[in-house]
């Protein structure tokens, strides 16, 4: 465990970037919302990467209800295939979703947790000898799951959300 | 080693998300229909002993306007839905000598749709009109707002995240008035579950959703 902890210290890469594609809703949020746009901010150290993504959804039964989400991801990106200048990562963490629903003047707020989840494929560059830049592709999953109990029952709502995003990152430090 | 430590602190997030437990439904109401207008769709209502059967029958056009047909205990009705405003067609006639001679035909705003806590909405007709010489002053007015978010115990069952929505109408004819005023619940997915209306209670016995 101390060791483990000693590991913080050694910092082997610190990367930063930004992505951007299409997302949708599944199941009946799908019924009620249009596919929309995700952009991603992110910061990596050693695999670990704290993120910010934001979306807007447009409701299909009103065209001034909006579904506003805002993201703050936490994952490790795992590379579990490298060749020489790429290399495809499983992504697995959790994100903190503020979420709020507004019609004209009027908005519903609250905050939920999720799984993210997915792959990445990353591509390097070598530009120059400080300059790396990184394409980078990803297919996360963010499903919000909550469950109670009510009436002797258990009710369970998921909810899936899928981004497919492209982007660019550059890495600062490597050993 | 590394390795090790990037799970030592997964780990504690994946717990943190199966005991956290956040009991507002936002994304549950959000994905749901509270007001369902699909032909074959029934409900009955109970107030005071008075059975009240509404049922929706097919699709239909009523003035250039896409509509739903129920039948309300016999009586037709026509509802629309058109870009989150359902419309309900409010038709008074007056009698002369077995004549029906039409006061109102218009289509008034009843519900916006999805309920969003603190959102609200009013529809006014206001009108003047001669019939054989006599002058009808027409003033009907609506206005309804999202209150409340509970669940709500009807006959029918339990309901789970219903909207409550306060309401008012005033219909006023020369110098008649008739005023109404209360409170509705809707769950998802079923429609209005129950209804008090100038202190008398309405509440759903038994429906089918199609």
């Amino acid at each position: 465990m101390f060791s483990s902890l000693i590991c913080l210290l050694i910092i082997n890469s610190i990367e930063v970037g930004a992505h951007f594609g299409p997302t949708s809703p599944t199941g009946s949020l799908a019924n009620n919302y249009r596919l929309t746009t995700i952009g991603s901010l992110f910061g990596q150290v050693n695999n670990l990467e704290l993120d910010y993504s934001y979306s807007k959804f447009n409701g299909k039964i009103n065209n001034r209800d909006f579904l506003f989400l805002h993201i703050i991801g936490f994952s490790y990106q795992y590379p579990f295939l490298q060749m020489t200048n790429s290399q495809f990562t499983a992504v697995l963490g959790g994100n903190y979703n503020r979420v709020i629903r507004k019609l004209v003047s009027a908005h519903e707020a609250s905050y939920v947790l999720g799984l993210k989840y997915g792959l990445g494929f990353n591509k390097n560059f070598t530009v120059s000898e400080h300059l790396r830049p990184t394409l980078l592709s990803r297919l996360c999953l963010n499903q919000i799951i909550q469950a109670r109990s009510w009436n002797s029952n258990q009710l369970l709502s998921s909810n899936l959300f899928i981004s497919l995003t492209v982007g660019l990152s550059f890495r600062f430090h490597e050993k | 080693m590394r390795n090790k430590f990037n799970w030592l602190v997964i780990f504690p997030i994946f717990v943190l998300l199966i005991v956290s437990c956040n009991d507002d439904w936002l994304l549950y109401r959000a994905g749901n229909d509270y007001f369902p207008l699909k032909n074959g769709t029934w409900w009955k209502y109970e107030s005071d002993g008075v059975i009240t059967n509404i049922e929706i029958q097919t699709d239909t056009v009523i003035n250039n306007q896409p509509c739903s047909h129920w039948i309300t205990n016999f009586a037709d009705e026509y509802w629309s839905k058109d870009n989150g405003n359902i419309k309900k067609i409010i038709l008074k006639t007056v009698n002369y000598n077995g004549t029906d001679y039409v006061l109102q035909q218009n289509w008034l705003l009843e519900y916006e749709i999805p309920f969003i806590l603190g959102n609200y909405w009013t529809d006014t007709f206001n009108d003047t009109i001669v019939i054989l010489g006599d002058t009808y002053r027409i003033y009907h007015t609506i206005w309804r707002n999202v209150v409340d978010i509970a669940d709500t115990s009807v006959p029918a069952g339990t309901f789970f995240q219903t909207y409550k929505l306060e309401f008012s109408e005033t219909f006023m004819l020369n110098d008649s008035t008739e005023q109404y005023s209360g409170y509705e619940w809707f769950a998802p997915g079923i429609g209005l579950i129950k209804r008090i209306i100038n202190n008398s209670d309405e509440v759903l016995i038994d429906y089918l959703v199609k």
